[in-house]
């Protein structure tokens, strides 16, 4: 290949870019598309701080000119953005794959530095991209990038397909750019095979209510953080809801992670599973080889059965099994096809198998079978591989790894390559710490790690080696003495010190030559220059409870390799679930979070629930206290909630302060009800029309409702009487029989009063008025600001109990005439029907700019009301004669007097809700018909009117 | 996903209705505690109990409101009926006075609940069968005249109480299952999925659109 000068390429790239974007890397590579590789020029271009990967093609080599490149591909370096790359040992290029959702580029650059640099430019440009803020927000990225993407050749054909559709296995499918270091990790790079016909991955889970939660595969993956994810969502409720808290507050996003009702079940359930389960005891086979990239020899059995009996699961591991340069770049391996169909030749003649799994990285391969008859009672299949090869990244050391759960114990296999050498045991030790740590098991949220399985098997080339002399160990290999040996084993001197590495593994005593190294072929230790010594390199160890070694082999007569196969058969206790038990168990714990749940729901209590108010009176507001105790174990929300049917929580004259709090576990919330009648409830009371009757209804969130009765007695006052029934009374209200009040307070109550009946006389306006109208008359004429400062409350309601029950008979002359004047306002707006009857306003508005119209009018009144209202005009011209003094002025008198006497059924509210344009003409509205009312008034004020 | 077995599948919202005295918050109690509840206070307002059940091997969570029986919380305690899949009415087999209102207990749980609630007579206390004042024939009688499912049974003792909550939730269940309770229906008092409860008497809940799984 010509390789064009970088910094020229990136130039040239450059020059095709807007002033904005720059060019900080370009390199040649060769893109592979269907197999083929074909020269192109990767570059790394930044807008700010988005970066994106463009590939071109070039129109003639070398590239001389900015038009020689046609760009071909964009990437952006975004969240979706998925790199890897893998650097075989044995090859000079650097393989990278890019991919995004629409697009994936598999290139091909020589390993050199400018290679790494690039590298690391992508790994710096993915950091940068995170730290943006508006990370999570795609849509409004890289509009920059859009002219690009239309410019590119594949932007059309390539949206949407994948170039490696075709590929069954895509062996960078799965790795990605790890982001805390510059490696490239592989974090499947095996490869699950799919044409044998007894292949159990698709096993149906039966048991499936002890799967583990099935989420999302990465942990950090936004989606769940940012709850997107709907299970997650549910199982929040359901634990919120068991806790009892509501939704909605303010929650932590990371609360997301509590576990839920399912979790705890969980928990629970394994707490006691020794109730509900039975161990019996399963055969299990282990057996390992390293091949040597050798083919497979005409039978296995030799290894492969070792026992009359057959076991009820084979886990089969193989290391090298593929030396080929190929198999580094996880292509197929034609080995591979072998091995498994040697292996599964070789299973026990005398019981049907099924495959569990197989998984391989590189030369490293697991195959597990199990008996058929196991099928049903095996679950949750997983698998995982960690490279620890060069650079800690590659596949031709490791391990792979697979879990499932048989009945109810959890059972994981482990095979590893682990470094070579005599002297590298620390490299050894490092291999294994990386295996552990690494090992996902992804399926299960949050993965699921080799060191949390019940019993784990570790079988493989863990390439351990005997630190003797080769002559000594050589002459103890001759006499047998494999304890002499195994005494210097590096790995057993690990084991016996109890050092973190394989810490609470096995092993049996290897009472079998070493395994390691043979002149293939035959039985000869190594017979090269380099003269290895032999060495125990072929282990088989496990871990957990209940596990008994039956055999531990090596197989000298398999002589293919240089190194033996061995072999193990083990006696494992698995716990069986005896349905009958586990739902009793199960059932049990059910019942106890069923009962957790209802002592978690809200609990309170309140110390008085029916509230009586007694001899209420027109505005003279009566309190009392209810205390609400929260005596749950979790903070409560209350709140007083309406009635079906209800627009408010409450009737008008009753109000509950707080009606809606937030009360911590064990402490009280006091909570004032308040009786309260004025202008506006006074009237229906009086009639008898509606009781001081009501129920309170207090809710808990998630909790039950409480009901709080308020009931009570109204003093019934000449306030919000009607003048048709004061008019009738003779002597104060209070001394009227209640069911002659509810009499009189009828409608058209006047045309059935027998005037010739003695007594039956009627007043011609309310002796209420006229006593107030009368003391004002006389004390008031000369006072500045009447009607205008206000009254006091104490004076107001001395006023109304002088005026309801006739003591003292007038109203005594020390009162202020400001108390008496808003009493007189308060006394006609508290009328059920104003001076000015309801049905009389429209018409009144209308006449209100002709004199002859609105005298005409008021004739037309019900008597009462007209006698009422001439008499209140007459008092408002006496008031202005002495304007002087007092001050007042008739415009004021006018559209004051007018909102009093005047008053429209459903008043036009001015409602915060309402549109502003609504509200808007609401307010003129207002305004026009005050100045009518003010009008019509002037009529009255200005002249004496004769009718 | 379909739901784990810890999970539940299903809500039902039940009411407990009846004459004061009858038993109903010691029948709830009973069900969710499985313990008798002896001094039991009148209840003012509503109370709420919790317990998952199994129904054909469905996981259904009940949510259950027992409401005060004292007559003049009629009004309020109406607000309640809304939304209710199941409805458990009581009367005490030692009260004849108590059996006679269910009539108008009836009329109102006819009236403010959907055609499909599934209603549920329970004859209560009767571990006192010597203070009998009716029997089980005539309330036997009533249930089926009126379409009624029926049990006597006793908080005290636990006797039958088990039975009345599981066969009003079979009985949903089934009408579920053949189509004739509509989950998309406002008020069928069923969710497909847990929610928390909202304020019951603001029965404005949004209609399950979620269906059924099954």
């Amino acid at each position: 290949m010509f390789y064009v000068q970088l910094m020229d390429i990136a130039k040239l790239v450059q020059k095709t870019l807007t002033p904005n974007e720059k060019c900080i890397q370009a390199i040649e590579c060769a893109r592979i598309l269907d197999g083929k590789r074909t020269l192109r020029y990767a570059a790394i271009v930044i807008n700010k701080q988005e970066h994106g990967v463009f590939i071109f093609t070039a129109l003639r080599v070398p590239c001389l000119q900015s038009s020689d490149l046609v760009l071909e591909s964009v990437i952006p370096i975004d969240g979706s953005m998925r790199c890897s790359a893998e650097a075989p040992s044995q090859q000079t290029e650097l393989r990278l794959s890019l991919r995004s959702p629409i697009i994936n580029v598999l290139i091909e650059m020589p390993k050199s530095d400018p290679s790494t640099l690039f590298l690391a430019e992508i790994k710096k440009a993915k950091d940068v991209y995170s730290q943006v803020p508006a990370f999570g927000e795609p849509a409004a990225i890289f509009p920059w990038l859009e002219k690009y993407k239309r410019q590119s050749t594949d932007f059309n054909q390539s949206s949407g397909e994948n170039p490696f559709a075709e590929d069954i296995f895509d062996p960078l499918k799965h790795m990605s750019l790890d982001g805390t270091n510059m490696h490239v990790v592989d974090t499947e790079s095996s490869r699950q095979t799919t044409w044998f016909q007894d292949d159990m991955s698709s096993l149906s889970s039966s048991y499936e209510h002890l799967k583990p939660a099935q989420k999302s595969r990465s942990r950090d993956s936004l989606d769940k953080i940012l709850g997107g994810d709907e299970d997650y969502t549910d199982s929040m409720e359901t634990l919120q809801w068991s806790l009892g808290i509501s939704s909605g507050n303010e929650l932590p996003i990371l609360g997301k992670t509590i576990s839920s009702r399912e979790k705890i079940v969980k928990k629970f359930l394994t707490d006691r599973e020794l109730e509900f389960t039975d161990q019996h005891s399963f055969r299990i086979y282990c057996g390992t080889w390293n091949v040597n990239g050798q083919s497979p020899p005409d039978s296995l059995h030799k290894w492969m059965v070792v026992d009359a009996e057959p076991p009820d699961i084979y886990v089969v591991g193989f290391q090298e099994l593929d030396l080929s340069k190929e198999a580094f770049i996880f292509t197929d391996s034609p080995k591979e096809v072998e091995w498994q169909k040697a292996v599964k030749a070789a299973l026990h003649p005398k019981a049907k198998y099924l495959k569990v799994k197989s998984i391989r990285l590189v030369g490293i391969m697991l195959i597990v079978y199990i008996q058929a008859k196991h099928k049903g009672f095996i679950k949750f299949i997983d698998s995982d591989s960690v490279p620890t090869g060069i650079m800690g990244i590659m596949g031709n050391k490791g391990g792979v790894s697979v879990r499932f759960t048989l009945h109810n114990t959890s059972l994981c296999f482990v095979t590893s390559h682990l470094a070579a050498h005599q002297d590298e045991y620390e490299r050894r030790n490092q291999d294994y710490k990386d295996i552990m740590s690494k090992t996902k098991f992804k399926d299960f949220s949050p993965p699921l790690e080799i060191s949390e399985h019940d019993i784990v098997f570790w079988i493989g080339d863990l390439n351990y080696r005997i630190d003797l002399p080769i002559d000594t160990v050589k002459s103890y290999i001759k006499k047998g003495a494999h304890k002499k040996l195994i005494l210097e084993d590096q790995l057993y001197r690990q084991l016996q010190a109890n050092s973190e590495i394989f810490r609470g593994f096995e092993e049996g005593f290897p009472n079998f030559d070493p395994t390691y190294k043979f002149d293939s072929g035959t039985d000869n230790y190594d017979s090269s220059e380099k003269n290895r010594v032999p060495a125990y390199c072929d282990r088989i160890l496990w871990r957990g409870p209940g596990v008994k070694q039956l055999r531990y082999d090596s197989h000298p007569q398999l002589k293919i390799s240089d190194h033996k196969p061995v072999s193990s058969l083990f006696d494992v206790g698995i716990r069986v679930l005896d349905d009958k038990r586990f739902k009793r168990v199960y059932e049990d714990i059910m019942k106890k979070l069923d009962r957790l749940e209802n002592d978690h729901l809200p609990q309170i209590k309140i110390d008085n629930t029916e509230l009586i108010f007694k001899d209420v009176k027109f505005v003279e507001p009566q309190v009392q206290v209810v205390t609400v105790a929260n005596v749950g174990q979790i903070p409560v929300e209350f709140e007083f909630i309406n009635k079906l049917d209800d627009q408010t929580y409450c009737r008008p004259w009753l109000k509950a302060t707080p009606c809606k709090s937030i009360i911590e576990a064990g402490v009280c919330c006091e909570v004032q009800i308040e009786v309260y009648v004025d202008k506006s409830t006074a009237a229906k009371l009086n009639s008898g029309e509606e009781k001081l009757e009501d129920i309170l209804v207090l809710h808990l969130t998630n909790g039950k409702d409480s009901f709080i009765t308020v009931s009570g007695n109204y003093m019934t006052s000449s306030f919000g009487s009607s003048i048709e029934a004061l008019i009738q009374m003779h002597g104060p209200i209070r001394e009227v029989p209640v069911a002659e009040l509810i009499e009189i307070e009828q409608p058209g109550s006047l045309s059935r009063v027998d005037i010739t009946k003695d007594g039956g006389r009627l007043y011609m306006v309310p002796k209420e008025i006229w006593k107030m109208v009368d003391f004002l008359h006389k004390y008031a004429m000369n006072k500045d600001e009447l009607f205008q400062q206000p009254g006091r409350n104490s004076e107001i309601q001395f006023i109304r109990d002088c005026l309801d029950t006739g003591r003292p008979e007038h109203i005594p002359d020390s009162l202020s005439v400001h108390s008496v004047a808003e009493a007189f306002l308060m006394f006609l707006e508290s009328l059920p029907q104003p001076v000015i009857p309801y049905e009389f306003y429209t018409k009144c508005l209308s006449t209100s700019n002709n004199l002859l119209l609105s005298k005409q009018l008021v004739t037309s009144l019900p008597g009462c009301h007209k006698n009422t209202f001439l008499y209140i005009c007459a008092f408002l011209r006496e008031l202005l004669k002495h304007s002087d003094k007092n001050g007042l002025d008739i415009k004021f008198l006018c559209s004051f007097f007018g909102e009093v006497m005047l008053r429209p059924q459903t008043p036009l509210f001015t409602t915060a809700s309402a549109k502003e344009a609504v509200v808007k003409e609401r307010r003129s509205k207002l305004r026009e018909e005050d100045a009518k009312k003010a009008a019509f008034m002037y009529h009255f004020l200005s002249n004496e009117i004769e009718l | 996903m379909a739901a784990g077995p810890y999970n539940y599948s299903y809500i039902f919202k039940y009411i407990i209705i009846g004459d004061m005295g009858v038993g109903k918050s010691c029948l709830l109690h009973q069900f969710t505690e499985k313990k008798f509840m002896a001094d039991c206070p009148h209840t003012i307002g509503v109370e709420f109990g919790t317990r998952i059940i199994e129904v054909a091997s469905q996981k259904i969570k009940l949510q259950i409101w027992d409401t005060a029986g004292q007559e003049r919380f009629r009004a309020v305690t109406r607000s309640y009926y809304r939304g209710a899949a199941g409805a458990l009415m009581v009367y005490d087999i030692t009260r004849r006075s108590t059996y006679n209102h269910l009539s108008s207990w009836l009329t109102d749980a006819r009236n403010l609940t959907n055609p499909n609630t599934v209603i549920f007579l329970i004859g209560n206390k009767c571990d006192l069968d010597a203070q009998r004042d009716v029997t089980y024939e005539e309330a036997k009688q009533f249930a089926e005249e009126n379409g009624l499912m029926f049990l006597e049974c006793s908080a005290k003792t636990g006797e039958n109480v088990e039975d009345a909550f599981l066969d009003t939730a079979k009985k949903i269940y089934q009408n579920i299952q053949d189509g004739s309770l509509d989950l998309n229906a406002a008020e069928s008092g069923v969710q497909h999925k847990p929610a928390t409860p909202r304020n019951p008497i603001n029965t404005d809940q949004p209609p399950n659109k979620e269906g059924c799984a099954c």
